[in-house]
């Protein structure tokens, strides 16, 4: 059993050797236009909000429906209180977006969560996650991790790094820099995490109404992930609050009974503070640029309003 | 448990080191105790139903054995219908309330039957028909009655093949659960081999290819023509990998304990006719089938008539088995049909063999192969499809708007179109990676399965070659394996 012992351990040692090479000399391939880069200037956003100001303030994490369908600047201005949007991507998993701002929360802060409808079960471990933390390293430390779970995961994250570098130069998808066109690209955010309005203006891309159907599926990790980190954020002083997403309306009447579910399990399970009902968040099909979710600049204004009338009362109260 | 999970990769070192470490007179134990916590990973409760079957076989077997003349039938019979009963009620309860309901329906009848809500017990075809050939076996004589309870349970809930076979025989595995078992270095070595050869068929060939197939199959109405063909032919790899991946994987995890289970694959899509694919093709059930249901039925000793009869019952019976749908009893069907074709035609084989002398005869082997796979992959097209109208629109737009498509593979192969745009002709959504990590995959098939005998030969003689395999071999399935904890395909029966 001896020999057999050495001989799996040489082996493990090469591949160990090998995947942490590979990991390292692909590290140097990263597009840092990337759309996923942009959690560096997002948080850099949080960062400089928490030195800026000593009040509350509303921290919007989530989707992608936030960086297509949320003036930052504008509540920002109406509701007269730092607001960050730090929705980025539904890929990353409910886990990983409730856990990135854990640290950064401080007493009196509003998070508001806008989530899709039945929330992608990624765990912290899928490559998305693992994508956006190579451009952003300093997540690791933040994201508080015990020894164990640090190494799997820098070890899953290595992995991952050479799979994409791999598959990329197979596939030779690298994307033309091209700051005029609409793209998954760090530079369609402006300043304050926002997509660019004028970007939405692209014949190339037409939005297809009622051609998603939503699976539903037990949702027993999403409610009791709400619950923890709705503690957690209480311990830390802060209030986390749910906004439904912005939803074109022919696919909500698709998927009625599915979104309806969604809301009754979440008003019954998730313990958390909810501000709307899912037909509030229900805007106009043309309202919507290139998929569901995402708002063109007119459907952008009307739900950035809507959020704005639907934090006042919360702000208002904490002042 | 899933073979191709985190938690089997510390679980089986884990059962395997203490089981070489305990003495021989308390391994049983533990090797239960494993299966037992390996079954529990899926629905706990469910343990129970298992230790019913093991229970009321158990003492069939014995009483079978003590019994003679109509008494010894009776048991027998007691134990065929209550162990099938637990397969009836979890599996088929729902399929005959279903078509009793529909029929009801169809001819107006105010009648209702509701359906039981319960979730099929991972593995139970496999677990009851192991059950059933002990008991069949003690009847006939062949085996005597295990008193050994522990033992007994654990020829019914040995890990390795509790879920997805092998449909292990009495007289195979019980003698191996009695014997010593003394590490040794050279078995050790080729269970591992096998492990990792069957993690590379799962996790890299067969769930690579799954994202594809899903991809057309779940939503067949939105492809035609060529889709749709290349589909069902990488189904039929898919189905191959996935299945004889387990195999391998609880073959190789039984050899580094020291046991030996039934083969289960032998290089099917090899085979040049409906009858070969069946000796090479999920083995220990179609031998299952052969010793339990089509011998007792007549076997060939009968009647033409007869003998058509009983293979198509057997067949019938063994789509049935796979899931209780209209489409897969279809596909044990049209097996049987094949092999009542193929009976037919054989003499017509032979009078051509004789005609065309050696050269035509190795190249009628060549082309009896692609007939074969051919026939096969139409069967593949009634397992996988969800329901009978997905089966219909596939085979009625098989070849719809194919000339269109072929145009886009003619101008690929001139080089006069590139091959994203090529694959958007053919396969519109497909991301390109897959495809050709898909084709890869089958190169690799034809290339290390057609000449397999060679490989084995170069990889006994060349170390560095073995070492190779082994790290690109780890590489890929870490790099490019599929780790969403899927479930293999036939853990569903």
């Amino acid at each position: 059993m001896k020999r057999l012992l050495i001989k799996i351990l040489i082996l493990a040692t090469l591949l160990f050797m090998t995947v942490k090479t590979a990991a390292y000399l692909c590290r140097k391939e990263l597009d840092s236009f990337n759309y996923l880069a942009a959690i560096v200037s997002k948080h850099r956003l949080l960062d400089a909000s928490a030195e800026s100001t000593s009040t509350s303030r509303v921290i919007m994490i989530g989707d992608s429906s936030l960086p297509f369908g949320f003036d930052a600047a504008l509540a920002e201005r109406e509701l007269k209180i730092p607001v960050i949007n730090m929705g980025l991507h539904a890929a990353f998993g409910l886990e990983f977006i409730l856990k990135e701002i854990v640290s950064d929360v401080k007493s009196g802060d509003k998070v508001v969560l806008v989530m899709h409808y039945y929330p992608s079960d990624a765990d912290i471990n899928d490559g998305v996650v693992c994508h956006a933390l190579d451009f952003y390293p300093e997540m690791y430390r933040r994201l508080k991790f015990d020894p164990f779970s640090l190494e799997k995961q820098k070890l899953t994250c290595d992995l991952k790094r050479t799979r994409r570098f791999i598959l990329n130069k197979m596939s030779r998808s690298a994307t033309p820099a091209d700051m005029r066109r609409f793209d998954y690209k760090t530079w369609a955010l402006d300043e304050n995490g926002d997509f660019y309005d004028n970007l939405y203006v692209n014949p190339e891309i037409k939005f297809a109404p009622g051609q998603s159907k939503i699976t539903a599926f037990p949702q027993k990790e999403t409610m009791n992930l709400l619950q923890e980190y709705r503690l957690k954020y209480e311990k830390l002083g802060a209030k986390l609050l749910i906004i439904y997403p912005p939803f074109p309306e022919t696919v909500y009447n698709d998927n009625t009974g599915v979104i309806k579910e969604f809301d009754r399990l979440l008003r019954q399970n998730a313990g958390v503070g909810i501000l709307n009902s899912p037909i509030d968040s229900v805007f106009r099909d043309d309202y919507f640029f290139n998929s569901d979710y995402h708002l063109t600049s007119k459907g952008k204004s009307e739900y950035t309003k809507l959020i704005i009338d639907l934090l006042k009362g919360e702000v208002n109260m904490s002042r | 448990m899933l073979f191709n999970s985190f938690n089997f990769l510390v679980f089986f070192p884990v059962v395997t080191a203490i089981y070489f470490l305990l003495p021989h007179r308390w391994r049983w134990l533990w090797l239960l105790a494993a299966s037992c916590f390996f079954y529990m990973f899926f629905i706990p409760a469910y343990i129970l139903i298992l230790a019913i079957t093991i229970l009321i076989d158990y003492f069939a077997g014995i009483y079978i054995a003590r019994s003679e003349g109509k008494r010894r039938k009776l048991y027998l019979i007691i134990s065929i219908i209550s162990t099938c009963l637990v397969l009836f009620v979890f599996k088929y309860f729902n399929f005959f309330i279903g078509n009793i309901n529909a029929l009801a329906g169809f001819l107006h009848w105010n009648y209702s039957f509701s359906l039981l809500h319960i979730i099929l017990p991972i593995g139970l075809s496999f677990h009851t028909f192991q059950s059933l050939s002990y008991v069949i076996e003690v009847y006939r004589g062949r085996q005597a009655p295990e008193k050994h309870f522990g033992i007994y349970s654990l020829y019914v809930m040995f890990y390795p093949q509790l879920v997805a076979g092998p449909i292990e025989r009495p007289q195979h595995m019980l003698p191996q659960f009695h014997e010593e078992k003394k590490f040794d270095y050279s078995l050790a070595i080729n269970g591992l081999r096998q492990i990792l050869l069957g993690m590379f068929k799962k996790i890299f060939l067969a769930d690579r290819l799954a994202v594809l197939v899903n991809g057309v199959y779940s939503n067949p109405t939105d492809f035609h023509g060529l889709t749709l063909i290349l589909s069902t032919i990488l189904f039929a790899f898919q189905i191959y990998f996935d299945f004889s991946g387990y195999s391998d994987i609880a073959l190789g995890t039984a050899r580094v304990m020291g046991f030996k289970l039934m083969t289960n694959f032998d290089r099917p899509y090899f085979s040049s006719s409906i009858g070969e694919f069946w000796h090479r093709w999920h083995i220990s059930l179609s031998t299952w089938f052969r010793d339990y249901v089509y011998i007792p039925l007549g076997g060939s000793r009968v009647s033409k008539k007869r003998w058509t009869i009983n293979i198509l019952a057997t067949f019938i019976i063994s789509g049935f088995w796979h899931g209780a749908a209209w489409t897969f009893v279809i596909w044990g069907a049209l097996h049987g049909v094949y092999l009542i074709l193929e009976a037919h035609l054989a003499s017509l084989y032979k009078r051509f063999g004789n005609l065309c002398g050696k050269f035509l005869d190795a190249c009628g082997r060549r082309i009896a192969t692609v007939m074969t796979f051919i026939l096969v992959c139409f069967a593949w097209i009634f397992f996988r499809a969800q329901s009978l109208a997905d089966a219909g629109y596939v085979i009625k737009n098989l070849f719809v708007g194919i000339g269109q498509q072929v145009t886009y593979l003619i101008s690929f192969l001139k080089g006069q179109a590139g091959l994203a745009a090529t694959l958007n002709g053919v396969w519109p959504g497909v991301a390109q990676i897959d495809f050709l990590i898909a084709i890869a995959s089958i190169v690799l098939f034809l290339i290390f399965e057609g000449n397999l005998a060679f490989w084995r030969r170069q990889f006994e003689a060349h170390k560095l070659f073995r070492w190779a395999v082994y790290y690109m071999a780890i590489l890929l399935i870490i790099y490019f394996g599929v780790f969403d904890n899927s479930q293999f395909i036939y853990f569903q029966f």
